[in-house]
């Protein structure tokens, strides 16, 4: 087990960079989320750990080892790949073992960690059956017995659960979730879902276009995020952005809609007025500091009600424990909650 | 469908039952299958039967008035004839020779080009290119070559300070054998290359990429990862190799005017040098049951692979 430090890293292909100068600290024992749209970078990072990629430059520190230029196989990691990348010849016993058995380690060894592993990962039964034979679950398992095996420094996952359906999704998010609460070993994990980043992250690195956009616990980037596109892209359904201009009052919309803000801001700049879904409370139409908006569908899921409405072209989204009686074509009013209000400029936080 | 109406319904409906009761039942099935296997029965079963029959036969042209008879005679001939028994070693050596010869090169070319990106049609050009020359052309370029006197090998060889002889590459009967394999290995190890090409290119880069952060080293990778991979089409090359080696004539007897005997050359100078056509026969059918026990492996390798694919 070791901390992962990622200094100023670059990645180029030819003269076209991927990957601009991030910083990152991922600290012993830490479930560190990476998340972003595609080609935001992520997996590249990843792979510059795993030592797939070569590092164009920057700097990568493993413990205390800087391993930009060792081969993957001196670099004491293990990873979990997509497509989980078993060796099709190869029994589940066996795919287990490889990574011992590389090392050179005495077959009765290998055999004993096998098992322990498969107890670990729940595969006892399946141990002499080939990859071909097995549920898309139960390979994703076999992969993660594969990684766990040896007792690497450091786990990475690279989207590892993007091939199953929702619901084993769900189930083995809490599984790996489970199994580094009970083996504590720094873990990477890569994805583009930022559920999966919220539920399973001890810490989210938020990339975006081979930048940091923000890191921090999911709690802190939910209720304090960074910059708009954070904003948006944590959190379902996203946040709703108005654009408008800061005024005495609050924000005043092009329309010349105000929407509140807790003190005034003393410029009069342009800004970007953001409120989660579960921060909107529908208000008699007229009330001041609402918007006005036509409800174009209502979603009920139980637990919770959603309502999309628009206003001037632009989606809102409202989600109520409550069931709010409201039918399409109603026009209503939606007030935000002015303590939960997040106000940028360009890329920075305002409040 | 207005056609159809304009035919008017008796007329279709005639064609229709007539149209089942063909298709239906095995009889359709032997109506279809009769042109091609007359065709097989034609030009592969009659000269079979033809050579079966002449190996029982005595017809020696210098001898005309032996033929006529049943006989064992050429069996009997055959089985306490060491030359033939030699030829049939040569053959095997010279298999043996060509087909790891072929796999080594091939195999080696692949895993060269296989991560190229560079020139990657220009390389693969490159070693295709000995397969597209016929046998016929190989041989004679290389017969320029190993010439004893004139060839580039001895050229190339008598600049070494230690050598001080041309060696007769061709004549020389330890080095005869070799010096042939090359010639075939030179022209068939494309085959190799093209089935090898395509069989790595079928392996996922993730399995290399899990074996590398899995601690195999490029060694372990191939052993762990590429061969078990790539067995099938091994065994496959392999056998069809095999039957290449066991069957080749022009460039053996191209470059040693058929001094050097392997079982085909054998059978050639029997009918054609000692026109002694029942013993040639005689010796093709122990050709053809050798030809037979590689097709017959070839066959169970690929069957099984094909009912293996359609059951996973």
């Amino acid at each position: 087990m070791a901390e992962i430090r990622i200094n100023r890293l670059r990645k180029a292909f030819n003269t076209f960079e991927v990957v601009h100068g991030i910083d990152i600290h991922i600290q012993d024992g830490e479930f560190c989320v990476f998340v972003g749209p595609s080609g935001c970078g992520k997996s590249t990072v990843l792979r510059m750990v795993a030592g797939l990629e070569s590092v164009t430059s920057g700097e990568i520190v493993l413990g205390d080892r800087v391993i930009n230029d060792l081969p993957p196989k001196d670099r004491d990691i293990a990873m979990v790949f997509q497509n989980y990348a078993l060796y099709p010849h190869l029994s589940v016993a066996d795919n287990i073992g490889f990574p011992l058995r590389m090392r050179g380690i005495d077959r009765t060894i290998i055999r004993k960690e096998v098992e322990r592993v498969a107890e670990i990962i729940g595969l006892r039964d399946l141990l002499e059956r080939h990859p071909r034979q097995l549920s898309g679950g139960q390979r994703q398992r076999v992969a993660m017995g594969r990684a766990i095996v040896r007792d690497p420094q450091a786990f990475l996952f690279d989207e590892p659960l993007s091939n199953l359906d929702a619901q084993l999704r769900v189930e083995m998010r809490t599984q790996i979730r489970e199994l580094h609460q009970r083996i504590r070993t720094t873990t990477i994990y890569v994805t583009h879902d930022q559920v999966e980043a919220m539920t399973m992250a001890d810490r989210i690195v938020v990339l975006k276009d081979g930048r940091v956009e923000q890191s921090g616990s999911p709690l802190e980037i939910y209720d304090r995020p960074a910059n708009p596109f954070v904003a948006r892209f944590i959190g379902s359904p996203s946040m709703n952005l108005f654009t408008g201009r800061l005024g005495e009052q609050g924000l005043v919309l092009k329309d010349g809609a105000v929407l509140p803000l807790v003190r005034p801001f003393g410029s009069h700049d342009e800004a970007v007025y953001g409120v989660r879904p579960e921060h909107l409370d529908i208000v008699e139409v007229g009330t001041p500091g609402s918007l006005e908006a036509v409800v174009a569908v209502v979603e009920p899921t139980g637990a919770e009600t959603m309502i999309f409405a628009r206003r001037d072209g632009q989606e809102i989204t409202a989600t109520f424990r409550t069931r709010p009686t409201v039918k399409a074509g109603e026009r209503i009013a939606l007030k935000p909650d002015t303590s939960a209000v997040h106000l940028f400029s360009g890329d920075a936080r305002l409040n | 469908m207005a056609d159809l109406k304009i035919a008017g319904a008796p007329k279709r409906s005639l064609l229709a039952s007539v149209r089942e009761n063909l298709t239906d039942g095995p009889g359709f099935l032997w109506l279809m299958m009769t042109p091609p296997l007359l065709l097989l029965a034609l030009v592969v079963g009659l000269p079979v039967a033809k050579a079966v029959m002449l190996s029982f036969d005595r017809v020696v042209l210098t001898r005309p008035k032996l033929a006529g008879d049943f006989t064992f005679h050429n069996y009997i001939r055959l089985f306490t004839d060491i030359d033939a028994w030699l030829a049939v070693l040569r053959s095997c050596l010279y298999m043996s020779g060509t087909v790891f010869g072929s796999i080594v090169l091939g195999l080696a070319a692949a895993l060269l080009t296989r991560r190229i990106v560079r020139f990657r049609g220009l390389w693969r050009s490159i070693f295709i290119l000995p397969w597209t020359m016929p046998a016929i052309v190989a041989a004679m370029v290389w017969g320029v070559m190993y010439d004893s006197n004139f060839g580039i090998l001895n050229q190339l060889l008598r600049m070494l300070p230690f050598v001080d002889a041309n060696v007769e590459w061709l004549l020389n009967k330890s080095i005869v054998l070799p010096a042939l394999i090359v010639v075939q290995v030179w022209n068939e190890f494309p085959v190799a290359y093209i089935f090898f090409l395509a069989a790595l290119h079928a392996i996922p880069e993730e399995l290399y990429e899990a074996a590398s952060v899995d601690g195999a080293s490029p060694f372990q990778q191939f052993l762990f990862v590429t061969l078990p991979q790539i067995k099938y089409v091994l065994a496959v090359i392999v056998v069809l190799l095999l039957i290449f080696g066991f069957r080749a004539f022009p460039v053996i007897y191209l470059l040693t005017g058929g001094r050097t005997e392997t079982l085909t050359v054998a059978t050639f100078n029997a009918a054609f040098r000692a026109y002694d056509f029942s013993y040639a026969a005689t010796l093709g059918v122990l050709a053809m049951f050798v030809s037979l026990a590689l097709v017959l492996i070839y066959l169970h390798l690929t069957l099984r692979r094909g009912k293996a694919d359609a059951a996973s």
